[in-house]
């Protein structure tokens, strides 16, 4: 017999951790949730909320949000409709519905949802420039990235950091706001993978090429070929890090708090493979980061706030073992938020 | 002398008009805060109150203080006023 335990860690100022209590941070601790955890499909975290899709395509949120003030633990939002992914960003949200309806709310002061309007406190359906078909969806910290259908990047929110660099892109008006639409060199260049960071993006093309836009001060944006194929890409606010076919993780882009997971130097330029592996699975908060390796789970980076859940405020430099028996089990979902993890495990 | 986590550009942060003050998030969740008096004083430094880290405000100090100085001619203009008033 096997059960499924939700556990969280890191900061809390919100309810964000889904502990029924707001506090500044918390240490491992399991989570009460409104559904049984084997049934959760997807966790997403954001700065100071959390929000879970279930198995059956109810959405549950934890945490400041703009749909149900407060809540401090995962309560379960009233809608008709059911969905089969969501996003979270900051403050924002999306899910997409069964029917392949897009769905925003959330915070929109740079009209990152896609409207001209101050806030979005109930889901709002959203339709894309052109009447391009929704593919998937990721926030950034002031903007949502969309892939398309048709293999375009839609942009939208805070675009002042891509225009200042990119070149490859179209201004588009819908909804009375601007969109960029980031173009590939040819029709072959299919966009396999994304993902936002504080002002860059970065994306992969035919699993092997990375490409990049927005801000580069501390060497997040970088243009790889990768040889070996990638199968998962994420971003921190300004490091990223891929994980290959093979199970090997690599990272890149600043590292003044070991978020690359090595004391080499403050900025990383080119991707360096992590010293854990094989990696299973990963995922990058603000400034830390978690991955699962065989039956251990590692985090490195900012830890302030006990975001990496070691029981310090020192950063982790290198990748660090969570020093908990309760991890010697099969993982079955790894989220972070800002400065927060989520790990849904499978208990035997 | 502190180390910042970041410099920020004015225009990125947020301008709440109620309590004259400028918000940019921080990574912890919580957000760096500068008032409008601080940067009216020629002031940089935006703090987060849950966390350690600071962010260097980048912007027209200049601009700030011509702010600054009309609100003092208002200010003035206002007394007078009153006094005109009674």
């Amino acid at each position: 017999m096997t059960q499924f335990k939700l556990y969280s860690w890191g900061a809390n100022s919100h309810g964000q951790l889904g502990l029924g209590f707001k506090s500044e941070q918390e240490l491992i601790s399991e989570v009460e949730l409104p559904l049984d955890p084997k049934d959760i499909k997807e966790i997403k975290c954001g700065a100071r909320h959390s929000i879970i899709l279930s198995k059956n395509g109810e959405i549950f949120i934890s945490g400041k949000n703009e749909l149900n003030e407060n809540e401090c633990k995962f309560k379960r939002i009233d809608s008709t409709f059911k969905f089969s992914y969501i996003a979270c960003g900051w403050d924002v949200n999306a899910a997409l519905s069964f029917s392949g309806e897009l769905f925003v709310w959330g915070n929109n002061s740079s009209n990152q949802l896609g409207y001209k309007k101050e806030s979005i406190k109930f889901l709002q359906k959203l339709t894309l420039p052109d009447n391009e078909i929704v593919k998937s969806f990721k926030f950034g910290l002031k903007y949502m990235a969309i892939l398309t259908m048709s293999n375009h990047i839609l942009i939208t929110g805070s675009l002042r950091h891509f225009r200042k660099h990119a070149e490859n892109y179209q201004v588009l008006h819908h909804n009375s706001v601007e969109w960029l639409r980031v173009n590939t060199k040819t029709d072959n260049d299919i966009i396999t993978d994304y993902a936002c960071g504080q002002n860059h993006l970065i994306y992969v093309i035919r699993n092997h090429i990375l490409c990049s836009i927005g801000d580069n001060k501390f060497g997040q944006c970088g243009n790889f070929e990768i040889p070996d194929k990638i199968v998962k890409l994420e971003s921190g606010w300004t490091h990223n890090g891929f994980l290959t076919v093979f199970k090997q993780l690599f990272l890149f882009g600043r590292n003044n708090h070991g978020q690359c997971g090595c004391k080499s130097s403050e900025f990383i330029v080119e991707p360096q493979k992590c010293s854990i592996s094989p990696v299973e699975q990963f995922s990058i908060g603000s400034e830390h980061c978690i991955i699962l390796s065989e039956d251990d789970i590692y985090t490195f980076g900012w830890n302030e706030h006990r975001n990496c859940g070691h029981d310090t405020d020192d950063d982790i430099l290198i990748p660090t073992k969570l020093p908990i028996s309760i991890f010697k089990k099969q993982i079955h979902l790894l989220a972070t938020g800002a400065g927060f993890c989520m790990v849904l495990l499978e208990v035997r | 002398m502190s180390v910042f986590h970041d410099e920020i550009e004015i225009e990125d942060f947020e301008y709440n008009e109620e309590e004259e003050l400028y918000t940019y998030p921080c990574p912890c969740g919580d957000e760096f805060i500068i008032t409008k008096e601080e940067l009216m004083e020629g002031l940089e430094e935006a703090t987060c109150p849950s966390c350690s880290l600071k962010v260097k405000v980048i912007y027209n100090k200049e601009m700030f203080q011509k702010e600054e100085d009309l609100e003092n001619k208002l200010g003035n203009l206002s007394i007078k006023e009153t006094k005109v008033c009674n």
